[in-house]
């Protein structure tokens, strides 16, 4: 009733102090952080629109994504034919199981909990053979928690964390969640000594597309100008190695291979890019799981479907961004060393097939580029060029409606900060300083801060 | 008082033509509050229908629980168009009408004799409608355990053959001794399925009671109209594009998939999308069942006749087209081509295809932003 009343006022609110004139300092067009593509919606829709300027051609395999998107996959062979193929290993049913409404996944809450949108990637020592982690010889590249019935899951991690007091500039104290990660239940034998880690939560998934669309020269000027560097990943459809942009350690080079690795990886389906089952050698009764009449388990239109969808998720608008706290909190973004990494306006370039997406400018607040986050984030395993410390720069649009999308607002790259101060207190490394200007700024700043980056 | 509406007025002023606009948000409020009031209604029959099944479990008293459920469908359709503004329904939707939903999450299915709460008595010791409420898309929102469509499947059960008619869940499988397992847990689950879902729907009529100051309606028709007519618009345009033309009847059509179809377990998805198509009609006319006054439809005309003339043909076609398709819907979107179904399917899309650019006019027109 009055929540439903206050959410609808918000809604509309920035477009009314446009709409109206007058209003304080500020610039009403900073709303639009996806330029042309930009959507208005404050509520748990706010992720599942396509680009506003999509057109009708594209929102028609957008909507047929959306459904792949939010489809259950089945055990093989299933009648009808068309859902099924699940794993036979398996870490989620369906992609909106990790990223519900197209959101953020969140951690477990307690040590008991199932993983469910929070992934564990693997890898014993060295490189493959074009650069990327060594794969586990028992397990692949991550810890898949579930599996057809008559097929061994391969683990069951756990998660439990450590409060850890930290004191404010001004004397204020704050905790944060340290987290400490285990698994058990491994069917296939120990670990290698030395098996390396990451655990990985699902993001949410609007703007992707503009990331793409950035020019390949602009993501490298931007991250020389930040003092990062640019990943470089394999390109499974080309066989060449190409820039990095997407995944919390930028080890995916496109929406199109991002979306079919997480098929195979998460899902168990396979697709025209990655035809074969994700069954490492020691798991027999993987291998010898029965198979769907469907190969690739994902046809060829809902392949594009899916792809067209993860290209064409809109951003929503950002809120009140010419009220006196949006204006304040920029400018202390800014002044504090965020925007250096965080990058506020960005031109996106001509993409073929996506002309929504073509000449667009945009407020992600990323560089895209992988910066050393110090040994606090540190989860010690290389990607690539990522070291074992090093995290890209994620973007910020989107992640004040996370309480709205997803009933939570739980960050950082496995879900440990609650809320965006822990998230900032977290920096370390190249963001030292910056997370400093921000512990030692007066309450009043860094609540000015928050409240920006809850409007965006 | 006085004070506070004047400097109403002045804000309203600054937006233009607020009298005609303030009119069509209290007409559509007033319609909103009357649809939700008729589909309450509709859910008390049901509500009725299932207490006297539950209670005497007989062929009979199953086809009037299905009956029953099938007479709420097409009223709570022109509802939907209250939809994706952040409004009442949107507060319940995740659990009252969502799909697909995932039948081995609720009872048995084929192969899985075991599957779902209604056989877990060890995880789901209590089934009570707050229990299926926290139990509601826990872990993605396939995992539905709640609304129409959970019903839907308890009183039809599973369709394993698209060609074939509806699911045919025998009665007896809410009698004690009778087929599958844990007939009295189905039992207890239907019944506060059934609560929950009267319970979320009567508190949207409440937030439609435009006399209660403390509702939504009350808070709608308080905005600035130009804004609350930003809201109408935002889920009038997404229901009609977004959601009836590509995702219920485009999609389906292109991936002959029946897990893109709505009701599919009772084969009334012909219900659903005349039951959308009416609320989309009855926001841009102004009407609803004896309720008559300003519609979209009269902002438009004042602005750009022409505009309005070119929608009102548009959306007339439109509802005779999908109104023409011959049920059951899902058997029409895979009828091979040439056939008269097919044909109709075809006709129904070729005839809201062109609504998406009109209402982008229109709301340039009014100029308020949507999100289609």
């Amino acid at each position: 009733m009055v929540r439903g009343a206050l959410v609808a006022a918000l809604a509309c609110a920035a477009v009314a102090v446009a709409g109206c004139g007058g209003g304080p300092a500020g610039d009403p067009s900073e709303a639009l952080l996806g330029g042309d593509t930009t959507i208005f919606d404050v509520t748990d829709e706010a992720f599942n629109y396509p680009d506003h300027n999509l057109d009708d051609a594209a929102r028609a395999l957008f909507q047929i994504g959306d459904g792949v998107f939010n489809r259950n996959w089945v055990t093989a062979p299933a009648t009808p034919q068309g859902n099924d193929g699940l794993g036979p290993t398996f870490n989620a049913l369906s992609c909106s199981g990790c990223h519900p409404n197209n959101g953020r996944g969140a951690p477990p809450a307690t040590g008991d909990e199932p993983f469910l949108a929070l992934l564990m990637r693997l890898s014993i020592d060295g490189a493959d053979a074009h650069g990327g982690p060594n794969p586990d010889p028992a397990y692949g590249d991550q810890l898949e928690t579930q599996a057809i019935l008559g097929v061994p899951a391969e683990g069951t991690p756990h998660v439990t964390y450590t409060e850890q007091p930290g004191t404010y500039g001004d004397g204020e104290a704050y905790s944060l969640r340290a987290p400490a990660y285990s698994v058990d239940g491994l069917a296939f034998g120990p670990f290698a000594a030395g098996e390396r880690f990451s655990p990985r939560v699902a993001p949410e998934l609007v703007g992707a597309g503009l990331l793409q669309a950035i020019p390949e020269e602009t993501v490298r000027a931007l991250a020389a100008a930040s003092g990062g560097h640019v990943n470089e990943v394999w390109d499974t459809a080309t066989a060449t190695t190409v820039l990095g942009r997407f995944g919390w350690k930028a080890n995916q080079p496109s929406v199109e291979q991002q979306t079919y690795a997480a098929f195979r990886g998460d899902i168990g389906i396979t697709s025209s890019l990655y035809p074969t089952k994700n069954c490492p050698p020691p798991q027999t009764a993987c291998a010898a799981a029965p198979p769907s009449m469907s190969q690739p388990n994902l046809g060829a239109l809902e392949g594009q479907a899916m792809v067209v969808h993860g290209m064409s998720l809109a951003v929503p608008a950002a809120r009140d961004v010419t009220a006196p706290a949006f204006v304040r909190g920029e400018a202390l973004f800014t002044q504090a060393g965020c925007a250096t990494c965080h990058v506020p306006k960005v031109v996106t370039g001509v993409v073929d097939g996506y002309p929504a997406l073509s000449n667009q400018t945009i407020r992600p607040f990323t560089d895209l580029a992988l910066h050393d986050m110090g040994p606090g984030l540190a989860d010690g395993r290389p990607d690539y060029l990522a070291t074992g410390s090093e995290w890209r720069t994620p973007p910020l649009w989107g992640l004040g409606l996370l309480p709205a999308v997803n009933d939570h607002q739980f960050l950082l790259h496995d879900g440990r900060a609650r809320g965006f101060a822990e998230a900032i207190l977290w920096h370390g490394g190249q963001a030292e300083a910056a997370k400093e200007n921000f512990r030692t700024m007066p309450k009043a700043d860094r609540d000015a801060l928050v409240t920006f980056l809850q409007s965006l | 008082m006085r004070a506070s509406l004047l400097a109403l007025a002045l804000a309203a002023a600054g937006c233009g033509a607020p009298d005609a606009t303030s009119a069509v948000v209290k007409q559509y409020a007033a319609m909103m509050r009357a649809n939700a009031v008729d589909e309450s209604a509709k859910l008390a029959a049901l509500s009725d229908a299932v207490d006297a099944f539950v209670a005497a479990p007989s062929p009979d008293a199953f086809a009037a629980a299905q009956s029953a459920w099938l007479d709420t469908r097409f009223i709570y359709g022109e509802f939907e168009v209250t939809r994706f503004y952040g409004g009442p329904i949107d507060e319940v939707q995740g659990r009252v009408n969502e799909w697909p939903i995932d039948e081995n999450f609720i009872d048995y299915t084929t192969g899985n004799p075991t599957g779902g709460i209604i056989n877990d008595p060890q995880h789901y010791p209590q089934l009570t409608p707050a229990v299926l409420a926290s139990s509601d898309e826990r872990g993605g929102i396939e995992n539905l355990s709640t609304g129409f469509h959970a019903l839907e499947f308890l009183l039809w059960g599973q369709r394993p053959d698209q060609t074939a008619g509806p699911g045919e869940r025998p009665y007896t499988d809410y009698v004690d001794g009778g087929t599958a397992t844990n007939q009295d847990r189905r039992r207890t689950y239907l019944k506060a399925a059934t609560d929950l879902l009267v319970s979320d729907l009567a508190g949207v009529a409440a937030d439609w009671d435009v006399t209660d100051a403390t509702s939504y309606a009350a808070g709608l028709v308080a905005q600035k109209p130009k804004d609350a007519l930003e809201l109408i618009l935002r889920g009038w345009s997404n229901m009609t594009v977004s959601e009836l033309y590509f995702e219920r009847m485009n999609d389906p059509f292109l991936t002959q998939n029946r897990k893109d179809e709505e009701s599919c377990f009772s084969e009334s998805t012909s219900i659903d999308i005349s039951g959308d198509i009416e609320g989309i009609y009855n926001v841009w006319l102004g009407h609803y069942g004896s309720l008559s006054g300003p519609g979209l439809m009269n902002l438009v005309d004042a602005k750009d006749h022409a505009l309005a003339m070119t929608m009102m043909a548009q959306l007339s076609a439109a509802r005779d087209a999908v109104n023409a398709i011959p049920p059951p819907f899902d058997h029409a979107v895979i009828a091979p081509a040439g056939t008269d179904a097919h044909d109709k399917v075809q006709a129904a899309l070729d005839a809201l295809a062109p609504l998406a650019a009109t209402i982008r006019q229109i709301a340039t027109t009014l100029g308020v932003t949507v999100n289609i």
